[in-house]
């Protein structure tokens, strides 16, 4: 058994600390505080080799690029690459398709070429079953539906969709400029869009799923989203519990720092338990998926920690903080905004639950 | 990074699952549902240890040279798990936190005539710690020990002293100096229970089990009888409390039970025809049950990790404990609820689960408070794990 992490990635965590150092001080992070798309981070996140590394035999590593998210999450940070290099690049990168290697090909070449995916849609909890319905119509197939949270439509060249046929599910690579793309105002202000497909017409070598099964596909990018997802979660209750330890042992009241009363300390200190629990679970999946374990109830009990964990240390950050808990000018109530999106995104606490749930109770 | 057992520890856990599976046999079964011996001390449950001692799986921490197995903590943890899966009740406490210690800090005479005995499965200990005034304050106990004709007189009361009932010997803190900070005045002695000056009322919990008070008056107990030090017992007394805090919430007595839940929930049909695992807030618990247990068994498994690396955290040891602790409470109480009333039949033709899980409910709130309370775990975390000021 090691539960201790590799010199490289020690590296590669104090590496990117200390690049995030330069994109998140206040002032910095004032100025998106509207639109939350910060490309020159994009760029330099990518030419400094934290997304993806060409020398390398296999340009994504995931284990390091879980360690940049959390470092993301952490420090509030004004890009987010999930989408990118998680959803499109890496899926792309398994492909043996034309099209994705082309688009590959860009967005290792071109500086501002970036990847959006839109797999997410209203209502649906579960990316792993599109309701997109795609009518095929002899070597083509027409679009109907609708897909959300886009991030970065505007800005990309490239989108991944899904959508299910007769044949399955299909992913296929579009050009979002050719779509009908719409800003959604959210609670972050991160740059996500709706995509409205009315009778769109793709053709057949937009499909990138080789000889591969589109569910098998989704599965896949799902599993590396919730791995994503954790780890930014990490970085933000990191943070949530700093500010909250720190806060409470400078701030005096009856004469006393609050964090010697007890009821606060304690209410800290279970803040400090869960977030444990969220990283051990976290390492053990991240241990499983990259040795190629079976590891589908583990990744859903992950999913079900990890909303839990940020609803639990936001309300605790917020609680012990008082009014500086919400006050714009500190920086805590970020985090807290960041923390309910990922505890929302792609399938909540509950859905995982009851995912997980109906596997445990079915494998007898 | 690792987190999965080796080869090694599989199949270490393999043996052990079939070496106490072997040992439980019917008579010994039979005994341990006695109320009167299932916490052991029964005839079956003395033989059994002995076998064991004989088969050399006591000892498991101990130096080779005194006839142990060297075992790293995670065997250990491995050990514990597999053994508390049948409901053999190990005396942990007197085979790998007594027994070490006399080894490393007892006299001669202790290291030949108790370490042996406990090796070869013949002695078992009771712990006398607590006072009916010191509790989590433990280091204000009063129970004295008095230098006399090259010996102790000692004098005082404990309480809770389980196992006191059929221990041969109490490991016993009391009150050697007055003159210096309450933590500095403290040493252990080896108590023999037979002796006249020693006697003990049994306390009758809610779980069943049953613990005791202990009375000391006017017992005397050779120099020999002394562990380590004159006034230096505290550190006796912290360094296996680490040791005993991840013994008490191994998750594998509440994995065992989860694994029968769902063999029986399959199986089970309500009274309308629909399968128990088929009901939706049903599999809602089975799967609360299994995160928590998920987490339980990484945290345990991070924290021998660290004692095999000379780098154990007592946040990570007090984490343990609250959160083991709590989540028993809450896994019984979320297993009951699946069966419903018949959870708390007890031995009834009814009764399911050889009724193990109305009594493990019962017996699960003493972990919150024994082997130190929550709420000081809880403000040894706020200090060392979130560096806050010292709660008062």
């Amino acid at each position: 058994m090691d539960f201790s992490n590799s010199e490289e990635s020690t590296i590669i965590r104090d590496n990117i600390k200390k690049l995030l150092g330069n994109y998140s001080s206040n002032d910095y992070l004032l100025k998106y505080d509207e639109y939350k798309l910060d490309l020159e981070l994009f760029k330099e996140l990518k030419q400094g080799g934290y997304l993806f590394d060409l020398e390398s035999k296999n340009p994504f590593n995931l284990e390091f690029f879980l360690i940049v998210c959390e470092e993301l999450g952490y420090s509030n940070a004004t890009f987010d690459p999930t989408q990118c290099i998680s959803d499109v690049a890496m899926t792309l990168s398994e492909s043996n398709t034309e099209i994705a290697k082309s688009a590959l090909k860009k967005l290792f070449s071109e500086d501002d070429y970036i990847f959006s995916s839109a797999l997410v849609e209203p209502l649906n909890y579960d990316i792993e079953s599109p309701s997109l319905i795609g009518k095929i119509t002899g070597e083509r197939y027409c679009l109907t539906g609708k897909k959300i949270f886009s991030y970065a439509a505007d800005q990309a060249s490239c989108m991944l969709i899904s959508f299910i046929c007769d044949d399955g599910i299909k992913l296929a690579l579009i050009d979002p400029r050719l779509c009908n793309v719409r800003h959604t105002s959210n609670t972050t202000s991160k740059p996500y869009f709706e995509i409205s497909f009315s009778n769109f017409d793709i053709s057949q070598d937009q499909i990138i799923n080789g000889d591969k099964n589109g569910l098998d596909i989704l599965k896949d990018i799902s599993a590396k989203k919730i791995l994503i997802q954790a780890s930014y979660a990490k970085g933000i209750t990191n943070r949530m519990i700093e500010l909250t330890s720190e806060y409470t042992s400078a701030r005096e009241q009856f004469g006393r720092p609050i964090g010697s009363f007890q009821a606060v300390a304690h209410r800290a200190a279970n803040a400090f338990i869960s977030n444990q629990v969220l990283d051990l679970n976290l390492k053990h999946v991240t241990y499983k998926y990259l040795n190629n374990n079976e590891c589908e109830n583990e990744l859903l009990n992950l999913k079900y920690i990890l909303g839990n964990t940020l609803h639990e240390i936001s309300y605790t950050a917020q609680h012990l903080h008082g009014g500086m808990g919400v006050a714009k000018e500190y920086p805590l109530w970020r985090y807290c905004l960041e923390a309910k999106e990922f505890e929302l995104m792609n399938g909540n606490s509950k859905s995982a639950l009851a995912k997980l749930s109906q596997n445990l109770t079915s494998n007898q | 990074m690792k987190i999965e057992l080796n080869k090694k520890q599989e199949s270490l856990k393999q043996e052990l699952r079939e070496y106490f599976t072997s040992m439980m046999t019917s008579s010994l079964t039979k005994e341990l549902s006695d109320d009167k011996y299932f916490e052991g001390g029964g005839p079956e449950f003395r033989k059994t240890l002995k076998q064991i001692g004989k088969d050399g799986w006591i000892g498991l921490s101990w130096p080779k040279e005194f006839g142990g197995k060297e075992f790293t903590p995670t065997e250990q943890y491995i050990f514990v798990e597999e053994v508390m899966r049948t409901g053999f009740p190990f005396p942990f406490l007197t085979t790998e936190s007594v027994g070490p210690m006399i080894v490393k800090f007892g006299s001669e005479w202790a290291k030949e005539n108790i370490a042996t005995g406990i090796l070869n499965g013949d002695i078992i200990f009771a712990i006398g710690y607590s006072e009916p005034n010191s509790g989590t304050d433990l280091a204000s106990l009063q129970t004295r020990a008095i230098e006399k004709n090259n010996g102790y007189l000692i004098n005082g009361q404990k309480i809770w002293t389980s196992l006191a009932n059929y221990a041969d010997y109490v490991w016993l803190a009391t009150r050697t100096n007055d003159e210096v900070k309450k933590h500095k005045g403290i040493s252990i002695f080896i108590v023999p229970t037979d002796d006249k000056g020693f006697k003990y009322t049994p306390i009758k919990t809610l779980g069943d089990v049953t613990t005791n008070s202990t009375f000391y008056e006017d017992v005397y107990v050779p120099k020999q009888n002394l562990v380590g030090n004159i006034d230096e017992g505290w550190n006796l007394i912290t360094s296996q409390l680490n040791l005993e805090r991840l013994a008490l919430v191994n998750h594998g007595p509440v994995d065992q039970m989860f694994q029968e839940l769902l063999l029986l929930i399959n199986d089970t049909k309500l009274s309308d025809g629909t399968n128990l695992s088929e009901v939706d807030w049903v599999k809602r618990n089975v799967a609360n049950i299994y995160s928590g247990l998920e987490s339980l068994k990484l945290i345990c498994w991070k924290l021998v990790w660290g004692m095999e690396n000379e780098n154990l955290s007592m946040t990570d040891a007090s984490m343990a404990k609250i959160y083991g602790s709590e989540f028993f409470i809450e896994a019984y109480r979320q297993m009951m609820e699946i069966l419903g009333e018949i959870a708390i039949l007890k031995k009834d033709d009814l009764s399911i689960m050889n009724s193990k899980l109305e009594r493990m409910y019962r017996t699960a709130s003493i972990l919150t408070f024994g082997g130190g309370t929550n709420e000081v775990q809880r403000d040894i975390i706020a200090m060392a794990g979130l560096f806050m000021p010292r709660s008062r």
